[in-house]
């Protein structure tokens, strides 16, 4: 029998929870079945822990099934036929009862279709705390379309107004709880830009709260950080709030560089010198190149090392380009999770210029020194020759914790992955 | 004025819509008439005829840049604008679901509902499910008028309609009244008059049946543009004003039986669907008759949770999927959204990676499980998800597997995709196609999709007229996603090296077509569970392939291992080896125990679990000489039959109640608590430790646990993290160490 890739991608569903969840202090109410329910519940506490205890016998309560995320209406036969009323009437005051600031009732792919009118339920239910409806997340559109279409909905339905502006203050889009590193990802892009004099608002939906976001308007501008998370936001914040948004034309700020050019951008954006994050970047290159001139003088590394990445564009772009340009490795394998991306002419630009434009689209990672993907794609590359090494950069995980935040944007994102490509090469 | 005709299908709808959109509209009102029947004729006679193209099929065949309003919003009789919104073909698809998204794309090309003075729905039949509201949704229609005839079923469905449209209130009055389309020449509307008076709702008007409209049809016409002089276009102008005019009212339904008594005067059952046959119409039934007939002694084969009618755990889908997915040289095709099969893929996936990463062990169906998704898209849940399926099964087909199973999900179940039709018809078919009845949870719960996988999937697979061979067993119902089991399982393989036996097949987990097609070769099962799942495949092997099985699963302990070595030896006459492998594990097992003793004797454990079969345990405890003072069973989905054969030496609370936990800790004062996870919030009198929810095999395998109880009792009651972790209980800010 042929091969079959099946690792099968998270859809706009896994988006949308992944977006209201991905405010700290809101809780994802699913009407839906429970098998829709136990796997968000445990990403999103995996990602965003928020529980002290795991004791499943501490959540019995119905919904929520002995999880402490994602109380669900538990869907069942029955109910596709005569609608889930009832569950729906008891299980808003339920939630609402843990103190959340926020309900974000989401219907699951069958509910969407039986057409409960959650609108009505909230209204009835008059609870204290705002709710908002998905009604439907969509099928089968991709992750990052669900995320959007879930922050778009809330916004609309939540309308943030300016109050007070705050000077020198940006918010950033295009984060999800859902990447690999992402707390250490707005840590490090939050210091870069504190250097500078310039403050993080909300980050939106990806671990401010509720009030941060309803702020939002207040800050001077919108920062992208991920385009393929946040350009419709963006489009939408513009439109309705009068924010305007700072977007990186070369996806998201890694490698020395880019990291470079887009604190440039937000301090241009907002009026500020961008001179002390640039000598922080700076300092961290003296500290990288120690290792790379160690791991160079004895092996002629990194140069000429391969390497594959599996990522969306934006991710994979920088990345790429730094590996090459700033390393001088060689791309053997660039697998985009987003293949429709406006970022393709310059990845495949940046692989002209490496003599690698084959390397684009290619999924076979056999044989390569040095491989950047999610967890999964990992996994499934058996490594008979201790050879390779994988670094994982996306979801889902192998399930390694990181007690201490790593990253993979900014300075500090630059010498981890100087700190693992060192390590990885150093014995070939 | 929004407003939205329902009534009884076949009754008229169309015909009075039109009629008063065109009454409206000679009125000198703006009007809009929306056709929400999938049947598309409701705007026809403004149109003289012809039927427009209805807003679904027109947003799946034009591309998003290329819509416009002017291409779905047609200009009728005396500029009425008229649209259909069009929707799936009878018995499949949510046609709800698709006026939902004909709404949206009226609205996004620019349709402003304000600029009306009048916007008419015409809505599909009577149906009292989601998609009835739809045009009452916020911004939609305001008001309702319900059509009825004279007759008994007609006002029966007015009844439901009025019902639905409490249900849809939200504190205002929705409904306007109720027009009677009579349906005979002569006799009296009596009943109609006695069930508005007693439901609350003004009849509005009493349209005759007349050959006015016949004609009037016949030319593609309405009647204020065929005979504006009629009597009959007289009363639809005065039905035009009255709703128009109309203050809304707030009818309430009858319950059935009123209903009955007061139209029939007897206890008469109507025919339709109703409130009272909630019973019989419920979807789980159907598992023990109708959706699995021609699948002969599945029926009987249902989950604890389908059993007990409890809240369903997981769905069937993804337990079908899990099991499935198991089977090398087989591909799985999941029909319904990339939701489902990513839920799927990524539970199997999960314990894949944790099998690598803490023992080293790859198991590739986990990690890259072989998994077709269908990929329905918003287009399928309106029109269907046939296309889709075709198209993943011809995926699947070009994979060159030996075997193709197809499963589906809660949105294709909703929608009604028949995936059956569209299968090779017999089972010459080459792979060989398999059907595992899952959609979604609508079939039950996750166990149910493991036993629906392993039945009509895997169970499907086995030739009946394979001849056994001596010297192999096979092992049946493993957990696919416990953490040991590929250790347990290797442990397993080891002690029947010892007998000279190898394993032929697992059914169902890292087995390939080709050994379920044999598995009869085995003549004996060895169940690794004998829980609900073990119990139901060994009835289902037994009852249809005459298997035999060992009468005890897998084994944990010294006592379980010696009786299990020794059962299967005896089926294979295998004594002496038996007795060579006794010796051997006895020796190490004794041996572990005289270390251990001093250290636990006299220690009192308390255990409060899932497991409905903790021997293992308790034999490692009283082998220990440990005093056990409580045994707490929880209440599980999987298993629901506690077993023991230490019933004379304590008492154990099945189903008991974890809030008593806390109690019972501080008056029997154990020293060692055991759960299947480290409990928060309980009395910090007693250390407190995990037991996994499937145990560790072989006759070492409750000691792995004392071992560590040993070392556990060394350490502090209190360690020094648990001072910090009242600071997180508090809510103080997290410091993230480190990035920033
Ligand atoms: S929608 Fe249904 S089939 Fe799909 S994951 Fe959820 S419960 Fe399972």
């Amino acid at each position: 029998m042929k091969n079959a890739n099946a690792c099968l991608p998270p859809d706009s569903l896994t988006g949308a929870i992944m977006a209201m969840e991905g405010i700290r202090d809101a809780a994802v109410l699913l009407n839906g079945p429970t098998g829709c329910k136990f796997y968000h519940g445990a990403v999103v506490e995996g990602q965003l822990p928020r529980e002290s205890s795991f004791d499943p016998l501490q959540f019995l309560e119905e919904f929520y099934f002995g999880q402490p995320r994602v109380p669900a209406t538990y869907l069942d036969g029955d109910d596709y036929v005569f609608g889930a009323s009832a569950k729906l009437e008891r299980i808003l005051p339920t939630v609402a009862a843990k103190g959340h600031a926020l309900i974000a009732v989401v219907n699951s792919p069958g509910a969407a279709l039986i057409g409960d009118d959650l609108n009505r339920f909230i209204q009835a239910a008059n609870l204290d705390i705002p709710c908002v409806a998905l009604e439907s997340t969509g099928y089968s559109g991709t992750m990052e379309e669900g995320f959007q279409e879930a922050v778009i909905q809330t916004l609309r339905t939540l309308k943030p107004q300016p109050t007070a502006e705050k000077p020198c203050t940006v918010n950033l889009l295009g984060i999800s709880i859902f990447q690999k590193h992402w707390e250490g990802n707005i840590a490090e892009l939050t210091r870069l830009l504190a250097l500078c004099g310039v403050n993080v608002g909300a980050v939106v939906c990806a671990g401010s709260s509720f009030e941060e976001i309803m702020e939002m308007g207040n800050s001077q501008c919108n920062v992208m950080v991920h385009e393929e998370l946040g350009g419709r936001i963006a489009e939408w914040c513009e439109s309705r709030l009068g924010l305007p948004a700072m977007r990186p034309v070369n996806g998201a700020p890694i490698g020395f560089d880019q990291t470079e050019e887009w604190v440039r951008g937000v301090c241009r954006a907002v009026g500020a010198s961008p001179r002390p994050a640039v000598e922080a970047i700076d300092q961290a290159r003296v500290r990288g190149v120690t290792y790379i001139q160690r791991l160079n003088s004895l092996t002629g590394l990194p140069k000429g090392a391969t390497f594959a990445v599996r990522a969306p564009a934006s991710i994979a772009l920088p990345l790429t380009q730094w590996l090459h340009d700033y390393l001088g490795m060689a791309p053997a394998a660039v697998d985009l999770t987003d293949a429709d991306s406006l970022l393709i002419p310059e990845m495949k630009e940046i692989l002209t210029r490496a003599n690698a434009l084959d390397a684009l689209g290619v999924t076979d990672f056999s044989g390569v020194d040095m491989i950047f993907a999610d967890g999964a794609a990992l996994a499934q590359i058996s490594n008979p020759d201790g050879m390779m090494t994988g670094v994982e950069i996306a979801l889902p995980t192998m399930g390694y914790i990181d007690v201490v935040h790593k990253c993979l944007l900014g300075a500090q994102g630059s010498l981890h992955l100087i700190e693992w490509i060192v390590n990885a090469l150093r014995d070939c | 004025m929004r407003v939205a005709v329902y009534g009884k299908g076949g009754i008229g709808k169309s015909t009075l819509s039109a009629n008063l959109a065109a009454a409206l509209a000679q009125d000198n009102k703006r009007v809009l008439q929306i056709g929400c029947d999938p049947k598309q004729d409701s705007t026809r006679l403004l149109l003289g005829g012809p039927h427009p193209r209805p807003v679904l099929e027109y947003l799946r065949e034009t591309r998003r840049e290329e819509q416009q309003l002017g291409d779905i919003l047609h200009l009728g009789w005396k500029g009425v604008h008229c649209v259909e919104a069009g929707g799936p073909e009878p018995g499949v698809g949510c046609a709800g679901r698709g006026i939902l998204s004909a709404f949206a794309i009226l609205e996004n090309l620019g349709c402003a509902w304000s600029d009306y003075d009048a916007i008419i729905y015409d809505v599909l039949g009577d149906v009292v499910c989601g998609g009835f509201s739809v045009p009452l949704r916020k911004g939609y229609a305001q008001t309702v008028l319900v059509a009825t005839s004279e007759e008994f079923m007609s006002i029966y469905a007015a009844n439901n309609i009025i019902r639905g449209v409490c249900n849809m209130e939200q504190g205002e009055p929705r409904a306007v009244g109720l027009v009677v389309n009579r349906r005979e020449r002569e006799g009296d509307i009596e009943d109609v008059r006695r069930f508005a008076e007693a439901v609350g709702a003004p009849i509005l008007a009493v349209i005759p049946r007349s050959r006015a409209f016949h004609g009037a049809e016949s030319q593609a016409q309405t009647l204020a543009e065929a005979c504006p002089q009629s009597p009959e276009a007289e009363i639809i102008r005065n039905l035009a004003k009255a709703v128009f005019q109309a203050e809304p009212c707030q009818p309430r339904p009858l319950e059935d039986s009123a209903l009955e008594e007061l139209l029939l005067g007897r206890n008469f059952k109507p025919a339709a669907f109703s409130k009272m046959d909630k019973a019989s119409q419920n979807l789980l039934t159907p598992l023990a008759q109708a959706s699995l007939q021609g699948r002969p002694g599945v029926s009987r084969f249902l989950s604890k949770s389908l059993l007990a009618r409890e809240p369903l755990h997981g769905c069937a889908f993804t337990g079908a999927v899990n099991t499935l997915t198991q089977i090398r040289n087989a591909v799985t095709l999941a029909h319904g959204p990339k939701s489902c099969g990513h839920i799927a893929a990524s539970t199997m996936l999960s314990s894949g990676m944790a099998s690598l990463r803490s023992r080293g062990v790859r198991l590739p169906e986990q990690l890259n499980p072989v998994l077709i998704g269908t990929e329905m898209s918003d287009d399928a849940m309106i029109h269907g998800g046939m296309d889709a399926f075709r198209a993943g099964l011809d995926k699947a087909l070009a994979l060159q597997p030996e075997a193709i199973f197809v499963t589906t999900t809660c949105p294709a179940g909703v929608i009604g995709d028949d995936v059956d039709q569209a299968l090779p018809v017999g089972n010459a078919s080459k792979p060989q196609i398999l059907r595992v009845t899952t959609d979604g949870d609508i079939e039950g719960d996750y166990l149910q999709g493991v036993i629906n996988a392993c039945l009509e999937g895997a169970g499907g697979l086995i030739d009946p007229s394979i001849q056994p061979d001596d010297n192999c067993v096979n092992i049946v119902a493993e957990k696919n996603i416990a953490l040991n089991a590929e250790s347990n399982f290797r442990e397993m393989e080891r002690l029947l090296s010892m007998l000279g036996l190898r394993v032929n097949c697992r059914f169902v987990r890292q087995c390939s077509v080709q050994q379920l097609r044999e598995l009869l070769r085995a003549p004996l099962q060895l169940p690794a569970y004998l829980d609900h799942l073990g119990r139901v495949l060994q009835d289902f092997l037994t009852g249809q392939f005459g298997c035999t099985f060992t009468q005890n699963p897998f084994p944990s302990g010294f006592h379980e291992t010696e009786r299990w070595l020794r059962e299967i030896a005896d089926f294979f006459g295998r004594g002496s080896l038996a007795d060579q492998a006794f010796d051997a594990l006895r020796g190490e097992y004794l041996q572990a125990i005289d270390d251990l003793r001093p250290h636990l004797a006299g220690k009192r454990l308390m255990l409060v679990t899932y497991i409905h079969d903790v021997d293992w345990i308790l034999e490692t405890a009283f082998d220990l000489d440990m005093e056990v003072v409580k045994v707490g069973i929880l209440n599980y989905t999987q298993d629901n039959r506690y077993r023991t054969r230490y019933k004379d030496r304590l008492t154990v609370d099945v189903g008991y109640d974890p809030q008593r936990r806390g109690e019972d800790i501080m008056e029997l004062k154990p020293d060692l608590f055991l759960g299947n996870y480290q409990p928060s919030g309980l009395p910090e009198t007693t250390h407190y430790d995990t037991v996994p929810l499937c145990p560790n095999t072989g006759h070492l395998g409750g000691l792995a646990l004392a071992q560590r109880w040993r070392r556990l009792l060394n350490a502090p009651l209190q360690e020094g993290w648990r001072k910090d972790e009242a600071r997180l209980m508090k809510g103080e800010e997290l410091n993230w160490g480190g990035a920033s």
